[in-house]
């Protein structure tokens, strides 16, 4: 009894301790706002002075407000948000089917370890290989349309994640798999209840580095082989033959910060999936 | 502890296999091709419900021993009878706790536990929560079946895993080195609890420990073994009466048979 008193007395010193923590929290979050607020207007400033100051050709390097107009203007024309929903949406098809792949193939090479054996050397021979090398026969094979940027996504994105997954399903220690048999799981009870969560940082470790490089390949996608769509690459490519340095500019600071936000979610989503493998 | 109903003690009692290992030899290869023989033609029975620690120095091969027993591993020579089957594979009457907890990081306490259950299927799920909870409270382990193994300490997680190990109400128990990580009134704790339940249940029971104390304390008899090879070089029977209290540890004839054992282990 003497011990549920003393740990019920722990455990609302810590809850209080947790709002104290949350009220820090929130004064820590506005700080750094106010800090990265400070960064931006700075870094904006000194780009603004230097432009001026040395009289840059603006073809060359725009002056900071040409570009916030040139994105203003590419917002209110509604041109900004086709881009970007042509080029996220080739980026999250790309890498649903990218990882997907990946990672069926992984559980289906460890768990059929001949099959291993016999698609190994192929599997390293197509990995060296640049994927985007492989661009213009993705043309050729799927067209001008969003389907031949989606498979340089995928093309890209496949073997970090089929390698990762791989060394994730064989990351199993020799204790855990006597446990297994020792309780005589099934392969089947093995691979769900014990391989996939052991393979579950690695997958993430892929998706934390591959996502990014999704959203890369598909503006690069773009930029080799444009067609029907306008995406974010396209825009690129458009302002690029107009010699708008502004315009394409403000694209890149777009990318800046779709790249920013899919790094988030991975780390978002691998908080929330791993916050077992975190110790306290 | 509830005490179990007498019929369905009788019934465990019945049920629970005798170990014969007979004749039983392993041989390792190392990497460098070299062989190592790890158990020499051991011959050893275990009664129905009986009690029977292994003590003996570190590389005698005890916790080899075990695994053939368990049917993790396989004999060079020679067989292991569970009942009148010989072992090939794992068997269902079997609990076993490992030297380490081996613990999965991802499973809260209680689903830690609860493993052995899950993975064989037959339990209902109701039946599974009333026996975690039994369990929790055997281990000294109440309220924490919502917490995570990564928040435990050592002691604790080894007695998560020995209560895994009784989930399933074995009638043949494997433990090797179960207390080793705990501390020493923890450890007197376990003692008791464990022959309570081997008490309630009588499943045969094969204790791998390198606590002569331990030994004494727990078992109906102590096989004593040696390295190189490895092989049960003494038989000693603990005649200490049951059901065995902490005071014994303080009698004579307890401090008597644990020197005995202790003069036959080689150094």
């Amino acid at each position: 009894m003497a011990m549920t008193g003393q740990k019920s007395g722990r455990m609302s010193q810590l809850s209080a301790t947790l709002a104290d923590l949350q009220t820090s929290r929130l004064a820590g979050v506005l700080h750094v706002v106010g800090v990265r607020m400070v960064q931006l207007l700075g870094g904006l400033l000194v780009w603004d002075l230097l432009v001026r100051g040395f009289q840059v050709d603006p073809r060359i390097v725009p002056s900071p407000l040409d570009v916030l107009e040139s994105l203003w203007n590419l917002t209110i024309s509604g041109i900004l948000f086709d881009a970007i929903r042509i080029t996220m949406l080739q980026t999250v098809i790309g890498f649903v089917i990218g990882a997907g792949l990946g990672i069926v193939l992984a559980v289906t090479l460890s768990e059929v370890k001949i099959l291993k054996l016999i698609l190994q050397p192929y599997i390293v021979a197509l990995q060296a290989v640049p994927k985007v090398a492989v661009a213009p026969l993705f043309l050729i094979w799927f067209g001008f349309g969003m389907e031949s940027k989606i498979a340089l996504v995928v093309s890209i994105l496949f073997f970090p994640v089929l390698v990762n997954t791989m060394a994730g399903l064989d990351a199993t220690t020799e204790e855990q798999l006597e446990l297994m048999r020792a309780y005589r799981a099934t392969r089947w009870q093995t691979l769900v209840r014990l391989k996939a969560y052991v393979a579950l940082p690695f997958v993430f470790a892929a998706f934390e580095v591959s996502l990014v490089l999704a959203l890369t390949a598909s503006v690069v996608a773009e930029l080799l082989g444009s067609g029907t769509l306008v995406g974010l690459g396209t825009l690129i490519k458009i302002f690029d033959a107009r010699m708008n340095s502004a315009g394409i500019f403000a694209v890149l600071i777009v990318l800046s910060v779709l790249g920013v936000a899919l790094h988030a979610l991975v780390i978002a989503a691998s908080h929330r999936f791993l916050a077992w493998s975190r110790p306290l | 502890m509830s005490a179990p109903s007498p019929a369905s003690a009788q019934g465990q009692a019945a049920k629970a296999s005798p170990i014969h290992v007979s004749a039983v030899t392993k041989v390792f290869k190392t990497r460098t091709g070299d062989e190592v023989l790890a158990l020499a033609d051991t011959t050893f029975k275990i009664a129905s419900g009986e009690f029977v620690s292994i003590v003996g120095p570190s590389g005698c091969g005890k916790s080899t021993v075990m695994r053939i027993i368990a049917g993790l591993m396989e004999a060079s020579k020679g067989a292991v009878l569970l009942g009148s089957k010989v072992v090939t594979t794992p068997s269902p009457e079997i609990g076993i706790a490992f030297q380490k907890a081996v613990l999965l990081p991802w499973l809260p306490v209680a689903r830690n536990i609860a493993l052995p259950a899950e993975l064989e299927g037959r339990m209902a799920k109701a039946e599974i929560d009333a026996r975690v909870d039994r369990l929790l409270e055997m281990v000294r382990l109440k309220g924490a079946g919502g917490r995570y193994p990564g928040e435990l300490s050592g002691g604790m997680q080894q007695r998560v895993s020995i209560a895994r190990a009784l989930m399933t109400e074995p009638s043949v128990l494997l433990m090797d080195e179960p207390f080793g990580a705990l501390d020493a009134l923890t450890r007197e704790h376990m003692h008791d609890e464990l022959l309570a339940i081997w008490a309630a249940n009588r499943p045969t029971v094969v204790f791998i420990t390198h606590d002569i104390a331990e030994a004494v304390y727990l078992s109906d008899r102590v096989l004593v073994m040696a390295s190189r090879p490895g092989r049960v070089i003494a038989d000693v029977p603990i005649d200490l009466p049951r059901p065995r209290t902490p005071d014994i540890r303080g009698e004579a004839r307890f401090a008597k048979l644990g020197a005995e054992i202790r003069a036959l282990i080689p150094h």
